[in-house]
């Protein structure tokens, strides 16, 4: 079933994990197997200064070598300025490198080398925080504390898996890397999956998972980088890709938000006071005391900081 | 006799047990108070009563009522009255997709805009949409009449095998064994009385309806208007 949530504000505002969490929480019903937010705007980063989010496992003495590897492919394209363990499991870190004299192209090829390592996964990297776990959205904001973070915008995801695996890395919301800070998340299928990933891979693209999701993330920034705008690689999406479908798109400073041709997944959307907010159901909306819209099938819309 | 339940606190099936027992102890006005777009108000409700919902219903609100009369004073989201019996169900702001799925009679009227797939199986009854309904309005509808104010979206009355849908607006297009025909007499009558019933302007002209081609045929083999 899944649920999902967007909500942008056109100010920084130090409530936004709370009302995001809050939101999920009205969704609960929707799916306990996975919950995750992308929170932008929180960070306060410098131009060069990215923060990528890895998770490493193995035994103890294996992590702390493989936190000196990743820190040394990280000065080999910039340079760490700090390292800070976010999660101590018995068995695993999730572990933040900030990492300074970046870029986003240089920051990309890092992840992916990173995400080579064995026993390593990236989780995320940006300018932009990811916060994603097995269970329910209580049990991941009490791991990473989503609801004390600020921030401008944010998209959240609950998860009722019916395509692929119930663990950290399926659960949404999905990053690419074919363009800066642009994340997913999604309820439905997506029932051309196959042809659609074949196409972005022949352009080059890579896939870190066999969710159908993560081809939405890769389709949206391909368009992004021939230079759509997000509104029309909204409306691409919605003719070229097939099946029931509701997702949610966010970039460095819009959210969008896109339903199937046949209406076959919720979604709808609320505006008012600077806020712009979107979910699967009002009643998720309903605190926010907001005016809210259904959307048609096939509709689409975007909102910008 | 008046009864205010507040729902802010409640689960879902707190209200709907509270309501069940002051329906059988012979309440006839409930009104829930801050019901914040919850899911199944009011479901399965049997019973002379009116319940006021002062705000918006979630999913399912009012399913499978018998003899409710029911006003939700914002918006319902999926499937409101959903294989109702009898009763009136009222939706002030917008409706979501499938409003009155499967209902066998009563009355639903939506004010503001519908979603789609509207009436969808429908037997029997009265849907009155105020605004435009979303696509599939009337997807396999098997009895019953619709009236729709404003426009339908496309693939209107796809499959549609009894009954008939009353529209005024545009029509993106049809679906499978529908077609488009001119009102008669008797329907204007009809539509004069139920719109004017229902505080809507009743003006019956431009209206048309959408019908039925064959009244039997196996689903998957349905004809389109064009043959």
């Amino acid at each position: 079933m899944c649920g999902i949530v967007g909500i942008l504000s056109k100010e920084k505002r130090d409530d936004l994990g709370a009302i995001v969490i809050e939101m999920m929480n009205r969704l609960q019903h929707r799916g306990r197997d996975g919950a995750g937010v992308a929170l932008y705007g929180g960070l306060d980063l410098k131009e060069n200064e990215y923060l990528m989010r890895v998770e490493i496992q193995g035994e103890e003495e294996d992590r702390k070598e493989l936190i000196d590897a990743v820190q040394e492919l990280a000065n080999h394209y910039g340079s760490v300025k700090s390292i800070q363990n976010i999660v101590e499991a018995e068995d695993y870190y999730i572990t933040d490198f900030l990492v300074d004299k970046m870029d986003f192209k240089r920051l990309k090829k890092l992840a992916l080398e990173v995400q080579g390592i064995e026993n390593v996964a990236v989780l995320s990297a940006g300018k932009f925080e990811m916060f994603k776990d097995v269970g329910t959205i209580n049990q991941v904001d009490s791991i990473y504390r989503v609801s004390e973070k600020s921030g401008t915008h944010a998209i959240g995801h609950i998860r009722f898996s019916t395509e692929s695996g119930v663990d950290r890395y399926h659960a949404h919301p999905f990053q690419s890397f074919l363009y800066p800070d642009i994340t997913v998340v999604h309820n439905g299928q997506i029932t051309n999956y196959w042809n659609t990933r074949k196409k972005l891979e022949a352009k080059g693209h890579y896939f870190t998972t066999d969710n159908d999701t993560e081809c939405i993330v890769h389709y949206i920034a391909d368009k992004l980088l021939e230079g759509y705008k997000l509104e029309e690689a909204l409306e691409s999406a919605v003719r070229d890709l097939d099946g029931p479908f509701a997702f949610i798109i966010a970039t460095p400073d819009e959210i969008g938000v896109a339903k199937d041709k046949l209406g076959l997944r919720p979604a709808m959307v609320a505006e008012g006071d600077g806020i712009f907010a979107i979910s699967s159901e009002e009643v998720a909306l309903e605190p926010l005391g907001l005016e809210t819209e259904y959307l048609a099938p096939g509709d689409f819309r975007v909102y910008r900081k | 006799m008046k009864m205010e339940i507040d729902c802010r606190d409640l689960s879902v099936r707190e209200i709907n047990r509270t309501i069940k027992e002051a329906v059988k102890n012979g309440e006839k006005r409930i009104v829930l108070l801050n019901p914040g777009a919850k899911h199944y108000l009011a479901a399965g409700v049997v019973g002379d009563v009116e319940i006021i919902v002062k705000g918006s219903a979630g999913y399912f609100a009012g399913t499978m009522i018998h003899g409710v009369r029911m006003i939700i004073e914002k918006n319902a989201g999926w499937f409101a009255g959903d294989n109702m019996t009898d009763g009136y169900i009222e939706i002030q702001g917008t409706a979501g997709d499938g409003v009155g799925q499967g209902i066998y009679g009563g009355t639903i009227v939506v004010r503001g805009n519908a979603g789609a797939r509207t009436g969808e199986i429908m037997k029997n009854g009265t849907i009155i949409i105020g605004g435009n309904s979303d696509f599939m309005t009337g997807l396999y509808m098997m009895g019953g009449r619709m009236i729709v104010l404003g426009n339908l979206r496309g693939m209107a009355g796809e499959s549609i095998v009894r009954g008939a849908i009353y529209f005024k607006g545009e029509v993106d297009s049809l679906g499978k064994n529908a077609k488009i025909v001119e009102i008669d007499e008797q329907d204007e009558e009809w539509l004069k009385e139920i719109l004017k019933a229902h505080d809507f302007p009743a003006f019956t002209e431009k209206f048309r309806k959408i019908v039925p081609i064959k009244k039997r045929f196996v689903y998957g083999s349905a004809p389109s208007e064009e043959g």
